[in-house]
């Protein structure tokens, strides 16, 4: 697994790739981090913006406070993780590359084992960059708003980011493998990203208008609960149990496929 | 290891086929295909485009599972290709690369993927003559230096066993020289060097065996020497002066073989050995020949002759 790791991290882990997709990551974390507070100020947290229903005061100075922002992007952060996941595993069937990848590491339990868990670390790292911002934006606009920042910087605070962070690293990567699924089903980085983003954020809302009781069980419901440590409508344990298993699922009928198809590519 | 370097070759076939067949719905891509090549040397794997070759190349090495049949590659089933891929390098049609990766990239990338020494990587660029190009993104290679770094990725193993398919496809002529040089040069090193290809006239100067199939099916499998021995039963000979010639079929005649009278010559159905003993003959009855050569068909001319059956289908 370890040489499957490096292989990948070097092809992946190159300056302009990571900037070229923590920029994204970054700028949804900086903007919903920004909008988070302008409307903590003017609507005392019922407004919702671009980026949901906003935080109020309290909820902002309260330990976890400085990580919230993260929150409000997290279905962004979490479809770029998809892009990721997709064109990735996509890509080596597009142009051909799977096949000598296959002949240097002909297990493909270890082959694909080893991607899932690279590009895993992958966005967990752009997701560790936009959390930084995160924190640190906040830091620089609640004097602006008076938010307090005493409890962010106690214990409490820091333990609360750090969990905020493990719960949209994992959200994340739970979107990534809905990406790797897609692209190991379509072989096509343009229409599993395609079909992961309709079916996600437009037929998925679509469901939940007409069919209520399935509503707030479906992925992209599920995985902005557990990135926001459980919301008003799904709890933390039900939000973490769905997500892991659509992570679950989606493992699975990735491996299966990957493992018995034909290589005709 | 120098990948030249000799090496004690196993027991046992290289490759092995035994009713090996593959079919793509109603197509059947490979059908019954049987053959046994020992190891060393340069094995040809030839057929028209279309013929079934990357299809058993890929059933080869794991890529796709056979319909019916099977095969060994260096002793081992290829059901478990994890058990012999370690001592193989593969190019497998066009080769491809990430393009945004250097070719010194690229192939560290794949020789940690495959767990090989990283001292390989200038090794192999060297062999291929990309030394110079190593730094350079492979977005900007040319057709035929991406070709190269296909071959060096099939060395980066130091492989007893090298299955290319096409490798000299996109190579200017001096380029297709120096790889069927190179690979010559691995053949006699004790390794097998399995190379697929539509260009007979390729594996005519480069093969010391051939497969050869058509439609799916085996044509012929074993000794180019063979194969080329049947391909050379005429003896052409033109004497200087053109007068001498009826005594030159006289002599043709008298020792029992067939002839084709031409304009100043004649076509004599012989093995080639036999053009010393007519040179002997000539000479000894004062007939100085001006040419004298066997006359040889071509691979291409076998080929086409085998298969006519089923091309004039």
């Amino acid at each position: 697994m370890n040489r499957v790791f490096s292989s990948e991290w070097l092809k992946i882990a190159r300056p302009a790739n990571v900037l070229g997709w923590m920029g994204p990551v970054v700028l949804f974390a900086f903007m919903g981090t920004m909008f988070n507070f302008m409307d903590a100020a003017t609507a005392a947290g019922q407004f919702r913006g671009p980026f949901g229903i906003a935080p109020g005061p309290e909820q902002l100075a309260a330990p976890g406070g400085w990580i919230i922002g993260i929150y409000s992007a997290s279905s962004f952060i979490g479809l770029i993780a998809l892009a990721i996941f997709a064109t990735n595993i996509a890509r080596d069937y597009e142009k051909g590359t799977i096949r000598i990848l296959l002949v240097m590491e002909p297990n493909r339990f270890r082959l694909f084992f080893g991607k899932l868990i690279t590009l895993s670390s992958f966005v967990v790292v752009i997701t560790a960059g936009a959390a930084v911002v995160t924190a640190l934006v906040s830091l620089a606009l609640a004097p602006g708003e008076n938010i307090p920042v005493d409890a962010w910087l106690s214990w409490l605070g820091i333990r609360d980011l750090l969990i905020g962070f493990a719960n949209i690293s994992l959200a994340t990567i739970i979107w990534g493998l809905i990406g790797g699924v897609l692209a190991i089903t379509t072989r096509s980085a343009a229409i599993s990203i395609s079909a992961g983003v309709g079916f996600l954020l437009i037929f998925e809302l679509l469901i939940g208008q007409f069919v209520e009781s399935v509503g707030t069980k479906l992925p992209a419901t599920v995985l902005g609960a557990l990135a926001s440590g459980g919301t008003i409508n799904i709890e933390y344990s039900t939000a973490l149990t769905f997500s892991l298993a659509y992570g679950a699922a989606c493992i699975i009928i990735a491996t299966l496929i990957f493992v018995r198809r034909d290589v005709t590519d | 290891m120098d990948k030249l370097s000799p090496v004690n070759v196993g027991e046992g076939p290289a490759l092995s086929a035994s009713g090996l067949t593959k079919t793509f719905g109603k197509l059947k891509a490979v059908e019954d295909l049987s053959f046994k090549m020992p190891r060393g040397g340069v094995i040809g794997f030839v057929g028209p485009n279309g013929a079934g070759k990357s299809t058993t190349i890929r059933m080869l090495l794991g890529l796709i599972k056979p319909t019916g049949g099977n095969a060994q590659v260096l002793g081992h089933g290829i059901g478990t290709p994890s058990t012999y891929l370690n001592k193989v390098g593969a190019l497998i049609e066009a080769p491809v690369f990430y393009p945004s990766l250097s070719g010194s990239n690229n192939l560290r990338a794949l020789a940690k993927l495959g767990g090989f020494p990283l001292e390989q990587v200038p090794r192999v660029l060297e062999t291929v003559g990309l030394t110079s190009r190593a730094g350079d993104k492979v977005a900007n290679y040319s057709l035929g230096m991406k070709q190269r770094l296909g071959i060096a990725v099939a060395l980066l193993p130091a492989p007893e066993l090298l299955i290319l398919d096409e490798p000299t496809n996109g190579l200017d002529p001096a380029g297709i020289v120096e790889i069927r040089n190179l690979l010559r040069q691995i053949g006699s090193s004790g390794r097998t060097v399995f190379v697929s290809t539509h260009l007979l006239s390729e594996v005519e100067v480069e093969a010391d065996r051939l497969v050869m199939i058509h439609n799916g099916r085996l044509v012929f499998a074993g000794e180019l020497a063979d194969i080329m021995q049947k391909a050379c039963e005429s003896v052409y000979a033109a004497p200087e002066n053109t007068a001498d010639l009826p005594l030159l079929i006289g002599l043709v005649s008298e020792a029992g073989h067939l002839f084709r009278q031409e304009d100043d010559a004649v076509t004599i159905t012989a093995p080639k050995e036999w053009s010393s003993e007519l040179n002997r003959l000539a000479t000894s009855k004062g007939i100085n020949l001006r040419e004298l050569r066997p006359q040889c068909e071509s691979l291409e001319d076998i080929f086409l002759s085998m298969t006519r059956g089923e091309v004039a289908k």
